[in-house]
């Protein structure tokens, strides 16, 4: 068969059901086959997109996202989505057209080196120069993507190549996988610390969501009464209303996590990479604090200069074998006790209803109103801070964010990625108006495909984060950050055949989100807010736990 | 400054990624050495890996296709020599005896050598 074929095929065997894409000069042969392939194609309207949809569709399911690109500017293009995936661990597969393996390095019609270019954002990639090289590189490339630390793997894959054949022979060809790198020698010597623990506490990162790992550290917590903190990558891992939730750690996190995460003389920290944003407060801990590690990617194992034990391997593994090594359960401690005045003395009263509406109380309002099981995507800035502190989550893989990389414009298309994968649950994007904007034209792939989402805007008509940071840290000098001139978004959504509606008041929410979720197609839910609201609690920059602005969170 | 040998299996772009990853890391290369052959491709590279000591091993071994990376903490010798008439060929050699046969060739016509 030929080659572009050859690739739909093994996609199919590799178990993928949907792609996500662009046509162009460069990928005709592939999307000629995709028409007899039993894959859905998703027709976006920008390549950077296709890449989102692909990792909200990964990060909703735990499989692998597929998203496709003509060479040149579509393979450009789909970078900053790529990106976003490796800084996350998502698993995704990209393929790129590429112009013909003759023309290559001549910078022909539509060129680029896209097999340079992905390099430092994807966890492997393969320029493919002869059609016997395609099995290799998608049975090989799913692999490596859904392995170990999972990322994005790319394929770049010339016009010629694509119409080449690819013999029976080469598509029956094995890759064996190589061993997973571990290392749980250290295993007795964790299991002896956490026994001797009188304040352990679990911190918890995406890592554990994506090895499916969330029973474990429900069942170890509740073994050891420890509390559990998450990063916001992890939201969900333990249902935000258990008693031994803390909730989410780091710069806008909440302030019983820090409290509890400074007090704990023994922490397991799992599938967390200690980021700046969220485990910058390491260096504040007790110096007889001790930690333990683990993590599958051996170069973020161990990261913390405060480890004793460093752990290599899957998390769910890991867990289980400290758990087994364990084996006695705590009762009520000293220790559980404190943590729940902890909780009671972290409280944030967000039930005040306003006009303007306030963003915390929109949160409160989501969490009231959608179904328990409704997945909640986020752009980024002050709107993502406000879902990741305010929204409960109630398991993994229900809270959608772009972590590590920050990408604005990442929560729409991701939340059409999700609601591909769940057609029957609510999905809802939380977005501001400056995100908003920068992908508001997949409102006409959200149409077409027939993928009612639900975005709510918190339209302060600010960049409203890097507002907040002028306010707070440049003495109110607003450079660049006003949104003069913003679109009625409802008549945008309208255009494109969606619909909307604009929210003055608190008390006009609940309806707007009933009709929303069941409007059955696309919906836009713009609410107005005070732009003089800010994200808070906040941890200021390298600031301390006493340098803590806590709005309208307190502590008691 | 600190001499790492990473060895892989011959796939394209090792070199390149190997390269990419201590750049991304802040790590300056001095010198950097690449042969491939007999299905390998063996990298020698000479850098201040700063405070990326103790975990730069494992991040390079995390790369797809790299089989081995470590530090060398003897001499070692690279001879490449190449023609365009009778093709190239590649000779590394380590050990703590300059003198004894293949080292002592490798360092007649070695082309790159360690920081010692």
């Amino acid at each position: 068969m030929r080659g572009s074929k050859a690739v739909l095929t093994l996609l199919e065997k590799e178990g993928v059901d949907v792609m996500f894409g662009y046509p162009g000069g460069s990928t005709l042969t592939l999307y000629d086959d995709i028409l007899t392939s039993n894959i859905r194609h998703v027709l976006v309207r920008h390549e950077q997109c296709a890449a989102h949809m692909a990792d909200g569709y990964a990060r909703a399911t735990g499989k692998i996202g597929v998203c496709t690109s003509t060479s040149g500017p579509g393979s450009t293009n789909l970078i900053t989505g790529v990106a976003t995936a490796y800084v996350d661990s998502s698993p995704m597969l990209v393929l790129t057209g590429q112009v013909t393996t003759s023309a290559i390095g001549n910078q022909a019609f539509q060129e680029a080196d896209s097999f340079s270019l992905m390099m430092p954002i994807t966890k492997h990639n393969f320029r493919l120069l002869a059609p016997s090289e395609i099995p290799e590189a998608v049975r090989r490339g799913v692999s490596i993507a859904n392995s170990g630390r999972k990322g994005p793997v790319h394929i770049d894959l010339p016009s010629d190549v694509q119409k080449g054949e690819v013999t029976e022979e080469e598509m029956k060809r094995e890759f064996p996988e190589p061993p997973p790198l571990e290392d749980f020698h250290e295993i007795p010597e964790a299991v002896k610390i956490l026994r001797a623990a009188e304040r352990p506490l679990l911190l918890v990162g995406g890592g554990i969501v994506w090895a499916n790992a969330s029973p474990e550290v429900l069942k170890l917590a509740e073994m050891l009464m420890a509390p559990v903190t998450t990063t916001i990558m992890a939201k969900g891992v333990i249902p935000e209303d258990h008693p031994l939730s803390l909730g989410m750690i780091g710069m806008h996190g909440r302030e019983a996590a820090r409290k509890a995460f400074m007090e704990a003389d023994v922490i397991l920290a799992v599938g967390t990479r200690f980021s700046d944003r969220s485990s910058g407060a390491q260096s504040e801990l007790p110096m007889s604090t001790k930690l333990i590690h683990i993590d599958i990617d051996p170069g973020e194992a161990g990261k913390s200069a405060r480890t004793q034990v460093r752990l290599v391997g899957d998390a769910k593994k890991g867990l289980q074998m400290i758990i087994n090594g364990l084996q006695a359960t705590k009762g009520e401690t000293a220790w559980s006790l404190r943590i729940k005045e902890i909780l009671k003395n972290c409280t944030c009263n967000i039930n005040i209803p306003s006009t303007p509406v306030l963003p915390q109380f929109a949160i409160y309002e989501l969490n009231r109103t959608l179904p328990r099981d409704a997945i909640v995507c986020t752009e980024v800035g002050q709107n993502q801070m406000w879902a990741a502190h305010f929204f409960k989550a109630h398991y993994p893989r229900q809270f959608i964010t772009s972590g590590g990389f920050g990408t604005m414009g990442f929560g729409f298309p991701a939340s059409l990625g999700a609601k591909v994968a769940f057609p029957n649950k609510a999905v809802i994007d939380i977005a501001g108006d400056g995100s908003i904007q920068m992908v508001s034209h997949e409102f006409a792939t959200a149409v077409s495909e027939d993928l009612p989402v639900v975005v709510c805007v918190f339209n302060n008509g600010w960049l409203g984060m890097v507002r907040q940071w002028q306010k707070l840290f440049a003495d109110r000098r607003y450079s660049g950050t006003e949104l003069r001139d913003n679109p009625d978004f409802v008549k945008l959504a309208q255009a494109y055949g969606a619909d909307g509606v604009h929210v003055e008041r608190s008390s006009e929410l609940q309806e707007a989100l009933k009709t929303g979720i069941d409007a059955g197609i696309p919906y836009i839910i713009d609410i107005h807010m005070d732009p003089e609201e800010d994200v808070l609690p906040m941890i200021p920059p390298g600031g301390n736990a006493n340098a803590i602005i806590r709005g309208r969170c307190t502590w008691r | 400054m600190e001499v790492i040998k990473i060895v892989g299996s011959d796939s394209p772009g090792l070199f390149q990624r190997v390269l990419v990853e201590l750049g991304r890391r802040k790590i300056e290369i001095e010198k950097s050495f690449m042969a491939r052959g007999k299905g390998c491709i063996h990298i020698i590279v000479e850098a201040d890996t700063g405070k990326m000591n103790g975990r730069l091993l494992h991040a390079l071994m995390a790369l797809q296709d790299v089989e081995s990376a470590e530090y060398l903490s003897e001499d070692y010798f690279c001879f490449w020599e190449t023609s365009p008439s009778k093709g190239s060929d590649y000779i590394i050699a380590c050990g703590q005896d300059k003198d004894a046969g293949e080292m002592r060739k490798t360092a007649e016509h070695c082309l790159y050598k360690g920081s010692d």
